[in-house]
């Protein structure tokens, strides 16, 4: 299941990695000048980033059940010390 | 003297003290008691509880002051996104792992979680931080105290400041984690539905959304857009000061050991990031449009919502509004009393003057710590000056750029070690302090340095010094584990 030591097929593991990579996006946007066009009189980058906000709230309930269901797995797996243990 | 004002804000102190003294006698019970609320909490009253520990005058009177003189473009995406997404983050990389840990280690504070995980050379260095930043993060908000109470309540600046300062030492003192989470609770929705509540009157009393904008940006055309006047690096600065800040701080951190299982911690979070991201986005975007309206030339940018509330609100709901900043003050100062005072007699008493320390000793000391901090901080709140916004800003940004590396390396990267941990925290704090103090980049973007050398200090150290022992290798593993 590991690399390098890091835990990475972990579903929260994963859409943090996915969050933090949209929200870097977000800002690269002003960067390149995209960010700062409007609309509505708003700049697109405040778009994005608000999209971000809901979208990660939403993401972040669904994702409740999952883990949990994935942790609970991934532990059975281990107990009965079946290969590698942690994988779905 | 305005007395219907004056009778709710004394009715909110007599609440908080019931709380505290509703909640003393379980407080009494032991450390977990004192320190984890005997992780008991469930994940509603934790959500509002963590919303309201995040919501301070930082978020009340500063920041909003920003949004009024920076526009609501900058504090929507710094504040509110940025907060939103790093209770997000948190509830998906950190909470879960931490909760087992508390579990496991029956320990109550992150840095406890360094000691075991790194070294206590790192734990000592990252308390001693907490114990510079946090006290110096509570006199901001007393000064808010004294803000506001002398201009609603028509009550002398100083004494504001001490009779806020005394109520909350003393229902920390009392009642503990227990009590702090009960009284945030209260407050937390005092705080969300005032400020929403106010914004959306600022609407309704404009005419509107579109007609209230349009005269707001009138008055400052950038409100709504990207302003001129701030760079770009303080932009992103601030917006990931507060991500990190989010993540990483202590008092927020020890949140997540009070619930009563992982599951329902996470849950609080989304709950947490929700709340957060309506009250910033809403909340500011009535409330400091409506400012401009009102006070086109406001001096004091932090009287925003004051303003705004005196101008629209009737007697009773501005006597609930001054219980609103009141509860914004005392939600976090009380939190980050409670850290400052476990970080003491946890990490510095305990491990270094006396490891056989029982559980009364302990909190013992604690409570000494706690009124000893609260007596400085009211002393400091009134001699202090500068702006509200300003300070807080500098010091969430401090503690993102020492704790937000070392805490996520220790979860998730097995081949962190003590070496590496140590140089993350110190390095991350040291460089911010540099870069603040050296001018060499604009306010707030001293993070967009201090992270970076708090990371390279931690991959750098880790990796020329030999791994981690198997049993740190193991305590990583078994924080992934239901």
């Amino acid at each position: 299941m590991e690399k390098d030591g890091l835990l990475e097929k972990n579903p929260s593991f994963r859409l943090g990695v996915a969050l933090i990579i949209l929200w870097v996006l977000g800002f690269a946007s002003l960067a390149t000048g995209l960010g700062s066009r409007e609309f509505a009189g708003i700049p697109l980058v405040t778009w994005t980033m608000m999209s971000i906000g809901v979208f990660s709230v939403i993401a972040s309930i669904v994702i409740i059940p999952v883990q949990s269901r994935w942790e609970h797995i991934s532990s059975r797996e281990r107990h009965r010390g079946n290969g590698e243990g942690d994988q779905l | 003297m305005r007395l219907l004002e004056l009778s709710i804000v004394v009715a909110y102190f007599i609440l908080c003290l019931y709380i505290a003294f509703y909640f003393r006698k379980s407080a009494g019970k032991g450390e977990t008691a004192y320190w984890g609320a005997d992780r008991s909490i469930g994940f509603f009253v934790n959500g509002v509880a963590l919303f309201s520990t995040l919501v301070s005058t930082g978020s009340f009177l500063g920041f909003l002051g920003l949004a009024y003189r920076l526009g609501w473009s900058l504090t929507t995406v710094a504040f509110g996104v940025s907060s939103c997404v790093g209770f997000i983050i948190s509830m998906l990389l950190a909470s879960g792992p931490l909760r087992r840990f508390s579990e496991i280690k029956g320990k109550f504070a992150m840095t406890s979680f360094f000691a075991e995980r790194y070294n206590t050379a790192t734990a000592l260095a990252a308390s001693i931080f907490v114990l510079i930043l946090f006290p110096a993060y509570i006199v901001p908000e007393l000064m808010g105290a004294g803000l506001a109470g002398s201009y609603m309540l028509g009550i002398d600046f100083s004494y504001a400041v001490i009779i806020v300062g005394g109520v909350y030492v003393l229902y920390v003192l009392i009642g503990g984690m227990l009590s702090v989470t009960w009284t945030e609770l209260m407050q937390g929705f005092l705080k969300f539905f005032l400020m929403v509540g106010l914004s959306i009157t600022a609407i309704l009393h404009f005419g509107g959304l579109t007609p209230l904008l349009k005269q707001a940006t009138t008055v400052n055309p950038y409100y709504l857009t990207l302003n001129p006047k701030v760079s770009l690096w303080t932009y992103m600065g601030i917006s990931l000061g507060v991500f990190m800040f989010v993540l990483s701080s202590p008092h927020i951190i020890m949140r997540l050991f009070t619930t009563k299982n992982v599951n329902q911690g996470r849950a609080s979070l989304s709950l947490t990031a929700g709340m957060s991201l309506v009250f910033h986005l809403l909340g500011y975007l009535g409330v400091a449009g409506a400012a401009l309206i009102i006070s086109p030339k406001l001096a004091q940018v932090d009287k925003t919502f004051i303003v705004v509330m005196d101008e629209l609100f009737s007697p009773f709901f501005r006597g609930m509004a001054m219980a609103a900043i009141l509860a914004a003050i005392m939600s976090t100062t009380g939190a980050m009393l409670l850290a400052c005072a476990a970080e003491f007699s946890n990490n510095i008493y305990r491990r270094y003057f006396n490891p056989n320390a029982s559980e009364a000793q302990t909190i013992r000391l604690a409570k000494t710590v706690i009124g000893i901090i609260g007596v400085l901080t009211t002393i400091l709140a009134l001699f202090q000056t500068k702006s509200i916004g300003v300070i807080v800003g500098l010091l969430v940004e401090g503690t993102g750029s020492s704790f937000a590396v070392p805490l996520l390396a220790g979860i998730w990267w097995k081949r962190a070690n003590a070496v590496g941990g140590f140089l993350s925290v110190v390095g991350g704090f040291v460089a911010f302090v540099i870069v603040h103090f050296s001018n060499v980049v604009p306010t707030f973007a001293e993070i967009l340095i201090s992270l970076p050398v708090s990371a390279i200090c931690m991959i750098v150290g880790s990796l020329l010094t030999s791994p981690p022992s198997p049993e740190k290798v193991e305590l990583v593993a078994s924080l992934h584990r239901s």
